[in-house]
């Protein structure tokens, strides 16, 4: 009895041959089966994968069936760092010469070396949107080295902000009335640290000595691997109904923190 | 034990325990037969629901034409039955989803797969083929592994990647191919763009 089949593979029987050659002969990848091209790609790293996804437009397209969608990229900005699921990491860097690609053994990162062209940011944001046209993920986070109460209002599309910034009661309470009127749809989570707080003053009506009350502990999941502890505050409601709370000193005697609620 | 003396074809009638074991045969595209334990064949689970169905008795499998594997050949059958035999009751794993997914290539299958990538590729393909679950993630972890510290353009030629602009030449090539009249359609085009004419049609 004879084992059926629906796809011979004699087609692929390509003319490889077994002697010794200097170079080693190609590994066709895309002419593997489905299953097998998926295992290849599961066995590589975020970031291999990502420069495998860079060989053409047809590979990119296609890296994201290992389930890259779920993948958190988090962007550290300063230090121009892409890290995908808080442990592969890719710094863009710039340099005098062609631009490049080098990976560091010992450091066991990948640099993508770049040719200035005067602004870092674009070449940074053109990298992100690669990182995310191939793995269809959104950045969970970006982390900033420098940010103000002017350019905080740009954080609209945050999920997870966590801010060591200057703010002042009334600082909080003007970004606390935008939050209310729904400008920040997706943002979850808030800490603001090396607030300049005192006394007087107030976020939303209520002063510093109701926002540091502690009374219950309640538990906010932001994803799967991330989650925080709300122990007391006050509650508000935005415009759209939207529940939430703030607290202040939980974390440090200067920090601001806001809790979105699902439900 | 050396890959090579793996025991696939050969049987050491000695080493076998006193209570009846089962050795089914199976043959290649280009005739070579093999003999495989049954405790082997339930690793490829395309085999084993095979010989399941078929039911053989031990004088079936001596009396009847060998199990005809049609699409794979000899040399790399003998991989694949020497990697069943060297992991004959071991548990088949199961994907947990971790990405990248954890695959350590133990020495024996290292080994087994110190070949030429030609033939590598024909033992994903009859791993794939008759479902052996850890053999595929070893031989592709073997070419993931191929992959370590190289650049797009490096990766281009490992992996044999066409780049954009080979992808657009073979889609053209494609279409003229289907199409003769496009090129010289496209030329005329071309050519009426030059001479300024505003309309082709």
């Amino acid at each position: 009895m004879g084992l059926l089949y629906s796809k011979p593979l004699e087609i692929f029987n390509l003319d490889f041959s077994t002697e010794w050659s200097p170079t080693p002969k190609p590994c066709p990848l895309f002419r593997l089966p489905f299953f097998a091209l998926l295992e290849v790609f599961k066995s590589l790293d975020p970031i291999e994968l990502f420069i495998l996804s860079q060989c053409s437009r047809k590979v990119a397209h296609c890296v994201h069936i290992v389930g890259s969608k779920k993948w958190k990229l988090t962007v550290y900005v300063g230090s121009k760092c892409i890290k995908v699921n808080n442990k592969y990491r890719l710094f863009i860097i710039e340099t005098t010469q062609k631009s490049s690609w080098r990976y560091d053994k010992n450091l066991d990162t990948w640099f993508l070396e770049y040719q200035s062209i005067g602004n870092s940011k674009l070449e940074l944001q053109y990298v992100i949107s690669q990182v995310q046209t191939a793995f269809k993920c959104p950045v969970t986070s970006f982390e900033y080295n420098s940010v103000n109460k002017e350019n905080l209002m740009k954080f609209k599309s945050c999920k997870y902000l966590k801010l060591s910034l200057s703010l002042t009661m009334h600082d909080l309470d003007v970004f606390m009335r935008e939050w209310k009127t729904g400008s920040f749809p997706n943002l979850q989570y808030m800490l603001i640290v090396r607030n300049r707080v005192r006394s007087t003053g107030q976020i939303l009506g209520f002063g510093k000595f109701n926002l540091s009350r502690r009374d219950g502990r309640r538990r906010l999941v932001i994803d799967e691997n991330l989650s925080v502890d709300c122990s007391g505050g006050r509650d508000i409601k935005a415009d759209n109904g939207t529940k939430a709370t703030m607290q202040m000193e939980r974390v440090f005697s200067d920090s601001f923190e806001l809790f979105v609620w699902n439900n | 034990m050396s890959v090579e003396n793996a025991p696939v074809v050969d049987v050491d009638e000695a080493a076998i325990p006193v209570e009846k074991k089962m050795y089914y045969r199976f043959e290649s595209n280009d005739k070579k037969e093999f003999r495989v334990s049954e405790l082997a064949i339930q690793q490829s689970e395309t085999l084993n629901r095979l010989v399941e169905a078929m039911g053989y008795t031990s004088e079936d499998v001596e009396n009847k034409p060998a199990i005809a594997i049609e699409n794979i050949d000899g040399k790399t059958l003998k991989l694949v039955f020497q990697w069943c035999e060297h992991h004959k009751g071991e548990a088949i794993p199961v994907d947990d989803g971790s990405v990248p997914k954890i695959v350590e290539i133990p020495e024996f299958d290292a080994k087994l797969m110190d070949i030429d990538n030609g033939l590598l590729f024909k033992l994903i393909w009859a791993a794939d083929y008759l479902n052996i679950v850890q053999l595929l993630n070893v031989s592709c972890k073997k070419v993931a592994n191929m992959a370590q510290g190289k650049t797009p353009a490096q990766l281009r030629r490992v992996y044999l990647l066409p780049s954009d602009e080979e992808d657009e030449a073979a889609k053209r090539a494609a279409q003229e191919a289907q199409d003769p009249r496009a090129r010289e359609v496209e030329e005329e085009f071309e050519e009426r763009k030059r001479q300024g004419g505003n309309s082709f049609f």
